[in-house]
């Protein structure tokens, strides 16, 4: 019942940017997030958007399969341009009604909001379409290690993750197991009340929670048998090593911030509005 | 009473998982359904109450096709009572009686009728009345067992199938519980269909054997018809008995002749003639 479920969003195909070491896909992102932040006004925009399809086409990753990515937050970008376009009271209004005030500006201000939001999400996704979550969690690690020296258990939370990333498929199967075992008993999942169909699924849940803390306490156990103690330094079995196409990603990185805030400081300073107008 | 006819389904690794299966099961029959992990025998039985459907072929209970237009599937589950390997899929209630009393409830009972039915269900697996208001999470492992076949028996099915029930359970357990399978049958008169890996206990318990091997149903007859074919079943990675092997052996030395055994019970019966 539950086999079709695709975990996270990766996407596997093999691309340049796939095979970037998933730090200096972090340090993009962040980057990417930066001038999204920085950018303003349809200019900005316009080259946001085409660095965004830039990399795109380069990760050989279907637009169509990351706009799927979007569909959980379409409701957040329409309360965004709710908000701003009835509520913003910087303009001029030509439709005033009690707290609601439409203006040119606020509509304006309502779709600058909007686009960027579905920029940040698209943009971001990138990561998660490129990466698996297991290299994601290393690069994690490994970016994050300097927190070590401020007693964060950088290590430990990696750990958590890889093992919570593993139990995930294993605990799908179960969920299919546990609902033909309940449906052999007569639960019904798809008629009654709201309330009711809620009620049919605790079930459902008892067994699995119960057999996930099993699970998770042999998991321990075994562990524990086997010497794993925290707080020490752990090799591991494919470190992450830099290779020179990763060189060449962050050279193209800092050029982008670079040449970005150029752009943005020379627009401020002369005034221009077209690339900031908020 | 249930019939598969050129039953197919699904696709792994390039490979059906079940392949043109056809057979028969008949009222009061004690089947016992052998093969190796992942030959198909699991699929098979989830198809038995409708929980998977088969790609094509025709899977009829009492005559009716159960994947035909109108047929109350639901109502199927209630006639063809599955009992999965794990008890821990299935235990999820504060009590035992409570657990037990799900499935009659969904069935539609009062209150009052559940609680019987799932009194009546948990005596007839033995588990005492002291232990009824217990958590199941507290039982033992035989213990969880048996109250997972009591949850499926206070359904009052026709046709019981078990998934591997004797897996993990002591010599002593397990015997228990097979004859407490053909108690059911015998008594209560409802149909068993057992997947099981010991050759012994199918060779004991069952009147009708099928042998499941990558997704093929090999063979398909009464235990002395299928055990008797050590070399196939040997091919396959299974085996007969251990009271055919030596039997076998005996006649080969000469010192039994036309001899049929393949249970330990007929095998000394032979041998105690002899004396």
């Amino acid at each position: 019942m539950f086999r079709e479920i695709t975990l996270g969003q990766y996407y596997a195909v093999d691309s340049v940017i796939h095979r970037l070491d998933p730090r200096v896909k972090l340090f993009g992102t962040l980057i990417y997030i930066m001038s999204v932040f920085m950018a303003g006004g349809l200019s900005g925009y316009l080259i946001v958007t085409m660095v965004y399809m830039l990399v795109m086409k380069l990760s050989k990753v279907p637009f169509s399969f990351a706009l799927r990515g979007l569909k959980s937050v379409v409701w957040i970008v329409l309360m965004t341009f709710i908000c701003n376009a009835f509520f913003y009271t910087g303009g001029t209004p030509f439709i005033k009604y009690g707290v609601i005030s439409i203006s040119a500006a606020g509509i304006k201000y309502g779709v600058a909001m909007s686009v960027r939001l579905i920029l940040l999400v698209l943009g971001s996704s990138i990561l998660t379409l490129t990466t698996t979550p297991n290299e994601l969690t290393y690069g994690l690690e490994k970016a994050f290690g300097f927190l070590i020296k401020f007693h964060v258990p950088v290590q430990e939370i990696a750990l958590m993750m890889s093992i919570a990333l593993r139990f995930i498929p294993i605990l799908i199967e179960e969920t299919d197991k546990i609902m033909k075992a309940q449906a052999s008993r007569g639960t019904d999942f798809d008629t009654g009340s709201i309330i009711k169909r809620v009620k049919n699924y605790i079930p459902i849940i008892i067994p699995l929670f119960i057999s996930a803390f099993r699970r998770a306490g042999d998991l321990a156990l075994a562990m524990e048998s086997r010497c794993y103690r925290t707080g020490y330094q752990r090799t591991k079995m494919y470190p992450l090593k830099y290779t020179k196409a990763d060189g060449k990603g962050y050279l193209v990185l800092m050029v982008y911030l670079l040449l970005f805030t150029l752009a943005k400081c020379t627009l401020l300073y002369t005034g221009n509005s077209g690339f900031y107008t908020m | 009473m249930i019939e598969f006819e050129n039953v197919s389904y699904g696709y792994e690794d390039n490979k059906k998982v079940l392949e043109s299966i056809t057979f028969k099961i008949e009222d009061g029959d004690f089947v016992g359904i052998i093969g190796h992990t992942g030959s198909g025998k699991s699929t098979l039985i989830q198809m038995m109450n409708g929980l998977l459907k088969p790609d094509s072929g025709t899977i009829r209970f009492r005559g009716e096709n159960i994947f035909g237009n109108g047929y109350n599937l639901r109502e199927l589950k209630f006639r063809v009572g599955v009992v999965f390997q794990y008890p821990d899929y299935q235990l999820f209630e504060t009590t035992v009686i409570k657990d037990v009393m799900y499935g009659p409830m969904n069935m539609g009972m009062t209150q009052n009728e559940a609680m019987d039915a799932a009194k009546q269900a948990l005596s007839l697996v033995g588990i005492s009345e002291d232990k009824f208001n217990k958590s199941p999470f507290e039982l033992s492992g035989g213990e969880k067992k048996k109250v997972s076949i009591a949850g499926i028996l206070a359904m009052n099915p026709e046709v019981l199938v078990l998934d591997e029930p004797v897996a993990g359970l002591e010599p002593e357990g397990r015997r228990n519980l097979l004859k407490l399978l053909e108690k059911i049958r015998n008594e209560n008169h409802i149909t068993i269909v057992m997947v099981s890996h010991s050759m012994e206990n199918v060779a004991d318990y069952c009147n009708h054997v099928l042998v499941m091997n990558e997704g093929k149903l090999e063979l398909n007859g009464t235990p002395e018809e299928v055990f008797r074919q050590a070399d196939k079943l040997e091919k396959m990675g299974l085996s007969s008995t251990v009271a055919y092997y030596i039997m076998r052996e005996l006649e080969k030395r000469g010192i039994v002749h036309d001899d049929r055994s393949i249970t330990m019970k007929e095998a000394y019966g032979c041998l105690e003639k002899l004396l």
